[in-house]
């Protein structure tokens, strides 16, 4: 156990030159995005290439990819917490932050497609002089209320296992954080009712947060189902949207075990038996997904329905050829070819690369959903087609570096790989040989 | 209770495999409460055999606390939808499914948040005062704390500990002083407080009604308003004199024109389409109107002219009599 206490407060302990240089360049990055921000703030949303029939576009496909990737932590750590599977033990903290940052960031992306960002108070229901009251019919609300819900929820959830972690951290380091640490810490001593206490918390919370993990995600394909656009009105379209969450939210588990693996060299305790092991669940992912998309296709295609047909062909041998025959490869034809080999699943380079895949994939994909349904609108006099401008460009690339640079920074502040729930399974390991 | 005796407090430590449970039933019997009896370890321990199963109150918080958030979401979704009835796509005002995805939502939030209140709350109850954080647990150890024990004790309770095998044993100070002389708590309470002054902040007065930049023209004064002059008080004189005419020309423009043309001779760009043409405001039937009887035509409107009352205030419609009459009957009529 001290060894374990060693190793895993390690990466707490302040970083060296390579590790603020990464800071000062992802934080210029994230400057530039700010100032594009404040740009279209000042300018207005013509800034973006946002014009009819198509005004929904690269911020909202943004809100949606990165939604999906917080499906990661959820997922990998409600799921596989409810399974009682021994592997998640190391994964779980990991997963989890990048719930609560992608979170975060997709919010975000609500911000900057607002355009007058700063009413976006209108959103909440409370009796004001503006007479304005939000429809609740609309699924935005529904959406607005169930991101809320998960936001709270995963902030929880992440924070839930953390405090033996705090408590440890409180007493082995000193400095700033110090009292940070112990008000986190709740004045946790480690007493058999401060463990049933916690333990029964996260009983009762693991499968509620599975539950709105999934409703999340089915709400935010519901702002496109309800609607009658050709391309969106599916019924299908909450599970497949799930799905692709949970998707791009394993890929992005493979990245960040990886890089945070390499980084601290924590071979021992991130296994190649875990690469192995979320590989397996990536392949039944990338299989749901294709299955779901097959049958979305098919029903489609047989149809006929003249304004379906239009965005079909577009997208299958029009202007959108391109990036869909590339995110056909990225997302299922890849993964498949590799991750079905037991032995690139013992390759953690690999299974990166194919995390990376898989997410670049995912995010045309998102791009995908958006843009050919509404540049193909039932009426075809205002066809049109749409690129991300500089503006919108500037934005999504300022917002996928703060993400990292979040990353970075909490990896700094809070165990990275969950120190107690470690110990217990070196314990039940050495039980159950 | 006993006079002020000298309490204290011993804190054992235990190699990882040391039989709590034995030495706990022997300390029972040496008279020491299970109260005073803390274990602390580095993780969750499996519940001793003599402990029964634990209660079902904190699933009955959170089913209380999600029944709650149901009825939070039926007064959002369902409630205020009654009472600010939009109609819109069709829907009914109150929708099953609408209500049943927020209220969904709204259980899922409460009973969330109130488990981990509740957990939190139970945590720091949990918290034994007398007994410091014990760091070295966390290397593997056991700790047992007894507290609060008669001095007299004290060897007893030292031996049963020592023949348990415990490693280390310490005495605790009883009456400790608090662990956060300044707790946590506090600190969030103050800035709990400095968040309400962000209410300073309010920018209520951007949203009165006085008029914005890039607002479209406003055809009526906000109501509650009270007029500064009417023509009552002062003479159409008095009135014609001291107001512009650039601005009778420019109500003339917005108002008029469109139908009785730029040199009001009813050959405006709209009058081709009308059923009936527009008067010629230099004829001399016209000419013959008093601007009070003007000021009346305008106001109440006469054939197919409408009423201005509602788009003119009273001072604008005198305005514009007075530059009707003030117009030279120099060309005739024009025929479109």
């Amino acid at each position: 156990m001290p060894a374990i206490n060693r190793d895993l407060l390690a990466p707490l302990a302040p970083g060296g030159h390579g590790y603020v240089l990464l800071v000062v360049f992802l934080s210029a990055i994230v400057s530039a995005g700010a100032g594009a921000w404040i740009y279209q703030i000042e300018t207005g949303m013509g800034q973006t290439n946002l014009h009819p029939p198509i005004f929904w576009s690269a911020y909202i496909a943004s809100f949606v990819y990165w939604i999906g990737v917080s499906h990661s932590g959820t997922f990998i750590s409600g799921v596989l917490r409810l399974s009682k599977a021994e592997w998640r033990r190391p994964i779980t903290r990991i997963a989890e932050l990048m719930t609560i940052i992608s979170v975060v960031i997709a919010t975000l992306f609500v911000f900057y497609h607002l355009g007058r960002s700063w009413r976006w108070y209108y959103l909440i229901p409370y009796p004001n002089q503006r007479e304005i009251w939000p429809d609740f019919r609309s699924p935005l609300m529904w959406d607005a209320t169930a991101v809320f819900t998960y936001a709270t929820a995963s902030t929880i959830y992440l924070y839930l296992p953390l405090i033996p972690d705090f408590a440890l951290a409180r007493d082995r380091i000193g400095g700033w954080r110090r009292p940070i640490y112990a008000a986190l810490s709740l004045g946790w001593q480690g007493s058999q009712q401060q463990w049933q206490a916690l333990n029964t918390a996260i009983r009762i919370i693991t499968p509620l947060i599975v539950m709105v993990m999934i409703s999340v995600h089915s709400i935010v394909g519901y702002d496109f189902g309800m609607s009658l656009v050709p391309g969106w009105h599916t019924s299908i379209i909450a599970p497949y949207f799930v799905v692709g969450a949970v998707h791009s939210g394993l890929g992005m588990v493979a990245i960040g075990l990886y890089v945070v693996r390499r980084t601290y060299r924590l071979e021992t305790y991130i296994r190649l038996e875990h690469f192995d092991k979320l590989g397996k669940l990536m392949v039944v992912m990338t299989l749901t997904l294709a299955y779901l998309y097959f049958s979305d296709q098919l029903t489609v295609w047989y149809g006929k329905v003249p304004d379906h047909m239009a965005v079909l062909h577009s997208v299958m041998s029009g202007t959108f050829a391109v990036p869909q025959w590339t995110m056909i490869t990225l997302i299922y034809v890849l993964p498949l070819l590799t991750l079905t080999i037991p032995a690139f699943r013992h390759w953690p380079l690999g299974m990166m690369l194919i995390g990376l895949s898989i997410n670049v994939g995912m995010y045309i994909e998102r791009m995908l959903i958006l843009i050919p349904p509404l540049s193909h609108p039932r009426l075809s006099y205002n066809w049109s087609d749409y690129f991300p401008s500089w503006v919108e460009l500037t934005i999504m690339a300022g917002s996928f570096a703060l993400a990292v640079l979040l990353y970075v920074l909490a990896v700094k502040f809070v165990p990275i790989i969950s120190i107690w729930e470690e110990k217990e399974g070196h314990l039940h390991g050495r039980e159950s040989q | 209770m006993v006079e002020n005796h000298n309490r204290v407090g011993l804190l054992a430590l235990f190699p990882p495999d040391a039989d709590i449970d034995s030495s706990r039933l022997r300390l029972e019997g040496a008279g020491i409460f299970q109260e005073q009896i803390t274990l602390l370890s580095p993780i969750p321990l499996a519940a001793p055999k003599t402990q029964a199963t634990p209660p079902f109150w904190p699933y009955g918080i959170t089913i209380g606390a999600g029944l709650v958030g149901i009825g939070i979401g039926l007064f959002f979704s369902a409630g205020t939808a009654v009472l600010y009835p939009l109609v819109t796509g069709g829907k009914p005002i109150v929708a099953a499914p609408v209500v049943g995805i927020i209220s969904y939502e709204t259980m899922m939030l409460m009973a969330v948040v109130v488990t981990f209140v509740t957990m939190i709350v139970r945590i720091r109850r949990a918290r034994d005062l007398t007994v410091d954080r014990e760091a070295r647990i966390d290397d593997g150890r056991l700790a047992l704390s007894v507290r609060d024990i008669h001095d007299d004790q004290e060897a007893t309770v030292r031996k049963i500990l020592e023949e348990a095998g415990a490693q280390d044993i310490r005495s605790v100070s009883a009456d400790l002083p608090l662990l956060e002389s300044q707790s946590p708590a506090h600190v969030v309470t103050m800035l709990a407080l400095c968040c309400l002054a962000v209410a300073g902040c309010s920018q209520d007065m951007q949203e009165q009604q006085s008029y914005q930049s890039q607002e479209a023209p406003r055809l009526h004064s906000p109501s509650g308003s009270i007029p500064r002059d009417s023509r009552t008080v002062i003479s159409h004189e008095a009135l014609a004199a001291h107001r512009m005419p650039d601005r009778a020309k420019e109500l003339f423009r917005i108002n008029c024109l469109p139908c009785h043309g730029e040199s009001g001779e009813g050959t405006g760009p709209v009058a081709p389409y009308l059923k009936q043409l527009p008067a010629n405001l230099r004829a001399s039937r016209v000419r013959a109107l008093s601007s009070t009887e003007i000021y009346d035509i305008i106001t109440q409107g006469k054939d197919m002219m409408p009423s201005f009352l509602g788009e003119l205030s009273a001072d604008e419609r005198m305005v514009l009599a007075s530059f009707v009459q003030s117009m030279r009957p120099d060309s005739p009529p024009a025929q479109p």
